[in-house]
């Protein structure tokens, strides 16, 4: 069961940075045309560059927890290979707990922003007047999501590591070894 | 006697001089000293923290400090109320703004309370916002076609209002932006742009006030009620004397400003070498027909009937305009 | 304070939490420790505006479009091109590793980038002719920072911002010291390789035809250089607006190559989110960390500190760099910049240096922050790219090329012409 949601987690995670990927390529063609409008009518789109901050921004976030699942969220490993194998399990575990409890203190925070930006109809103060919710509501869910991720990761590491699957816990929440690599970019 | 009070605060830019000489100095020093040591302050700028401005009246109201400088326009995405104050091209003259800023003051108060549980104690302005462009501008109508930075809703309203292009480029990119074209003319205040040296590739200095960089001091409502009447009275009395210091420097650094930058008489460093145009009665004419049916009528339809009826009764009625949605 | 503040960053590293988590709860405990304020309310609204910064978005820009470049081979035939010019030198590629890496630096305004895209496609040479693996991940790693000395940059750009300097005049002043240091990190490698001989790989042969024959090779990348950089000079678009155009003209390159497809976007698009993702959030946890640290005042101590012992101002000059050196170490750069710019840059005017030379010198030291253990970013994206090993094999390689920039300091404060010149012909 939670196996099972954690398959369906990664693949929205996939389908998230694709997301933002089309955002962040929208972006760059609408800046495109703003600077050729510019240069040539002399007209401007007005506010490209402050929606594709928009763009960026829920992009970032969109792709937190992709980041996750692939385990690129940098660790410094300088000491950890002289770790005995509990203490390193210890380890992926506590880096875990904490990037996941940052990441929630963002999210409750962020979750007021957006509640009061939702209360205040609050516009951006540009000549566009954006109404920030529209690029607030899923910059949070990134957010959101990406802590729903981490837990649910945390969850499965733990329950294969209490089945005796060390490996497979490692597999999840560990940082990565030379062969899982090679595996990778061999995909 | 009461208890002492320690007051965490937050300054606009630490490189220009209502922190340097008013924000910082009052919170830091001055007003331990004139309270003895009733009420302690500390204060550091926004740049310092890494903060843009925007969020500013947020972090007062949700008690990250105690008591605020800030840009009423900056704050704004809230409520375009807050915008009523600064309404671009306006006033001309600093006492007139002084005047704009008073009659308003109830209105930001009720807002500051309402939206951000906060007490509005000031009102002062920064050195006025004007053109700076590269390339000939000899009066209003040049500007028509040009492409125009501006940083806010009300700027851009003037520029379109005058035949420009409104473009948004962050305050950080408008030197390159200005020197390779890509915008025609760029709007910020008149020490700033000494002080970031826009006089090195821009060329013409125009003169027309679009706006004041009016700003406020608040107070989290909460902290204000936790302190007793008298400290209340003497808090409003130091900051009263503080304003009015600031409405006095402003009033001086413009000129100091525009005197350096248009190659004048400059004892804060280097003078620049723009060409100093000022605006013509004929500018100024169509200036009133611009801010009538544009910068008004815009700004009425955004904030609403009964937000543009008390405007008229308070600023409105100083200035004989009338803010109405076309 | 200070010594508190290092001990809990150095334990959380040391037990290899994540680098944003660690910055982040430095930054909770530290406020939770020493301020009566609730700070943390005021993560909302900063990663909000921080991460919405149109400033930034430079930063996936410049990663995509060298995604793009790199999926359709167009960096790698540059590479190549670049290798048959310099590869002669002991040392072979890891020239090529730095004079694409300054090539680049001309079109891209971050130094994660440069690295990023360099890189790339360096990574997968180390093991076909046999280099010493950590010098070789260093030449990308110190390669890369030359992005924010070498026009344009953004870091330029924001010191501009925070102290009043004028950014075209700074320009002008990072060129010669960007090209110079550059040269310097060559000559590194060179030492390097004569002293050890099995560090330089196998030679690489090559002749006059060859290296002729790979001048088409440079033609795509010149283009995207003068889609980026001639756009912003010949008055189209801003620096960040151009990184824009860059992404768009790779991608019509890529068309033309017939490599323009939607399953190479994917890929380009996982990489580039990949890395902005993993940036971004330490970029976030920074500015939080330093809100904090300047709330509660261990910034200001650090200055006041400075300030009063009296010395002379080339010492104090000296005290500064060693300061910001051990900065470097444990900060962001960006929030470095972000920190330190405003609170130094007053003492060191005041002392009679030159603005314009002092924001050449901080960017080297930046750069000299990107590569320092235990928090350098370079370090982190050639490990991510390289995506094997340990990141200490980085460190180790990084190494020489810090104190190679210690000595473009010493040049610096020996000749400010180095910077100063450029600008002086032209305002
Ligand atoms: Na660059
Ligand atoms: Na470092």
């Amino acid at each position: 069961m939670l196996e099972k949601s954690l398959l369906l987690s990664e693949r929205l995670s996939r389908l998230l940075v694709w997301t933002g990927g089309v955002l962040i390529i929208g972006s760059a063609l609408l800046v495109t045309v703003e600077v050729a409008l510019r240069k040539i009518l002399n007209v401007s789109i007005g506010g490209a560059d402050e929606l594709s901050g928009y763009a960026f921004g829920v992009a970032t976030t969109l792709g937190f927890s992709f980041a996750l699942f692939e385990r690129a969220h940098i660790r410094v490993d300088a000491l950890f290979p002289f770790f005995p194998a509990w203490l390193r399990t210890l380890c992926n575990f506590l880096g875990l707990v904490l990037l996941v409890g940052f990441a929630g203190v963002v999210t409750t925070m962020a979750w007021s922003l957006v509640a009061d930006t939702l209360e205040h109809g609050s516009r951006s103060i540009t000549p566009l007047r954006t109404p920030l919710a529209l690029p607030q509501i899923p910059w949070l869910f990134g957010w959101m999501f990406f802590v729903f991720c981490g837990a649910l990761l945390g969850l499965v590491a733990l329950m294969r590591l209490m089945r005796g699957d060390g490996a497979g816990a490692n597999l999840l929440i560990g940082v990565k070894s030379v062969e899982e690599q090679i595996e990778d970019e061999a995909v | 006697a009461d208890k002492p009070v320690t007051v965490k605060a937050v300054g606009t830019w630490g490189s220009l001089t209502n922190y340097q000489k008013h924000e910082g100095p009052f919170w830091n020093d001055h007003i331990n000293a004139a309270t003895g040591g009733q009420i302690v302050g500390e204060i550091r700028p926004q740049t310092e923290l890494g903060l843009k401005g925007f969020e500013i009246m947020r972090l007062v109201k949700n008690g990250v400090f105690d008591y605020a400088f800030g840009l009423p326009g900056y704050v704004a995405a809230e409520n375009a109320v807050f915008e009523g104050a600064d309404l671009s091209s306006l006033t001309q003259d600093i006492e007139t703004q002084r005047k704009v800023a008073e009659a308003y003051f109830p209105t930001l108060e009720k807002a500051f309370a309402d939206i951000y549980n906060a007490k509005l104690l000031q009102l002062y302005p920064f050195p006025s916002q004007t053109l700076w462009c590269n390339g000939e501008v000899n009066g209003l109508d040049d500007l028509d076609g040009k492409k125009i930075r501006v940083y806010a809703t009300t700027l851009g309203d003037f520029v379109e209002g005058v035949g420009g292009t409104s473009v948004t480029v962050p305050f950080a990119e408008v030197i390159p932006a200005l020197e390779k074209g890509v915008v025609d003319c760029g709007i910020t205040g008149t020490m700033s742009a000494y002080k970031a040296k826009w006089h090195q590739v821009a060329t013409h200095a125009y003169t027309l006030r679009v706006g004041w960089g009016l700003a406020f001091g608040a107070m989290n409502m909460d902290k204000w009620n936790s302190m007793s009447p008298e400290q209340q009275a003497m808090l409003k009395r130091e900051l009263d004397a503080l304003t009015d210091a600031m409405w006095a420097e402003t009033a001086t650094e413009d000129e100091v400003a525009i005197s350096c930058i248009t190659g004048g008489a400059c004892e804060i460093g280097e003078p620049g070498a723009m060409t100093l145009v000022a605006p013509s009665e004929a500018d100024l004419k169509r200036r009133d027909q611009v801010a009538n049916d544009v910068v008004l009528a815009r700004w009425a339809e955004r904030c609403g009937e009964d937000c543009a009826r008390n405007w008229n009764e308070t600023v409105g009625s100083i200035l004989g305009m009338k803010a109405e949605a076309k | 304070m200070l010594v508190k503040t290092l001990l809990i960053l150095i334990a959380l590293i040391a037990l290899a939490v994540p680098v944003a988590a660690s910055l982040g709860w430095l930054g909770l405990t530290l406020q939770y420790l020493e301020s009566p304020m609730p700070l943390h309310r005021a993560l909302g609204d900063m990663v909000w505006q921080t991460g919405t910064d149109f400033l930034l978005v430079a930063i996936p820009m410049f990663v995509l479009l060298g995604e793009i470049l790199l999926r359709a081979g167009i960096t790698e035939r540059m590479y190549e091109g670049i290798v048959r010019w310099v590869g002669w030198l002991p040392g072979g590629l890891m020239h090529s590793n730095i004079g694409s890496s300054a090539l680049f630096a001309a079109t891209s305004g971050s130094s994660v980038a440069t690295a990023a895209t360099i890189g790339t496609v360096a990574v997968p040479q180390i093991e076909k002719r046999g280099y010493n693996e950590p010098l070789f991940l260093g030449t990308i790693a110190a390669g890369g920072t030359l992005g924010i000395l070498i026009p344009p940059s953004i870091n330029l750009i924001l010191y501009g911002l925070l102290t009043d300097t004028s950014v075209p005049e700074l320009y002008l002043a990072g060129f010669i010291p960007g090209f110079l240091l550059a040269s310097l990190f060559m000559g590194t490698v060179v030492i390097l390789c004569l002293m050890r001989r099995g560090w330089g790989g196998e030679a690489i042969r090559t002749d006059w035809g060859a290296r002729l024959a790979a001048l088409p090779a440079l033609i795509p990348p010149i283009g995207i250089f003068l889609v980026v950089v001639g756009s912003i000079y010949a008055g189209l678009a801003t620096p960040t607006e151009a990184a824009s155009l860059g992404v768009v003209a790779a991608m019509i390159l890529a068309a033309r190559n017939g490599k323009l497809t939607l399953t190479m976007l994917r890929h380009a698009v996982e990489g580039t989110m990949r890395t902005t993702s993993m940036i971004m959030l330490i970029i976030l946890a920074a500015v939080f960390l330093n809100f904090v640290l300047s709330v509660i005042g261990l910034t200001t101590a650090l200055t006041d500190f400075v300030s009063g012992l009296g010395l002379t101002p080339f010492q104090t000059m000296l005290l500064i760099i060693a300061v910001l050196v051990v900065l470097g170490c444990f900060m962001e750069t960006l929030s470095m910049l972000l920190t330190t710019a405003p609170i130094i840059t007053p003492i060191v005017i005041a002392l009679g240096y030159d603005p314009v030379w002092f924001g050449i010198l901080l960017m080297v030291l930046l750069e000299t922050a990107l590569i320092t253990p235990p928090i350098g970013i370079n370090l982190y994206v050639v490990q991510g790219i390289r995506g094997r090993g340990e990141i200490v094999d980085v460190m180790k390689g990084a190494a020489p090329f810090v104190i190679t920039m210690f000595a473009m300091i010493a040049l610096l404060l020996a000749f400010p012409q180095l910077a100063l010149w450029l600008p002086s012909l032209v305002y």
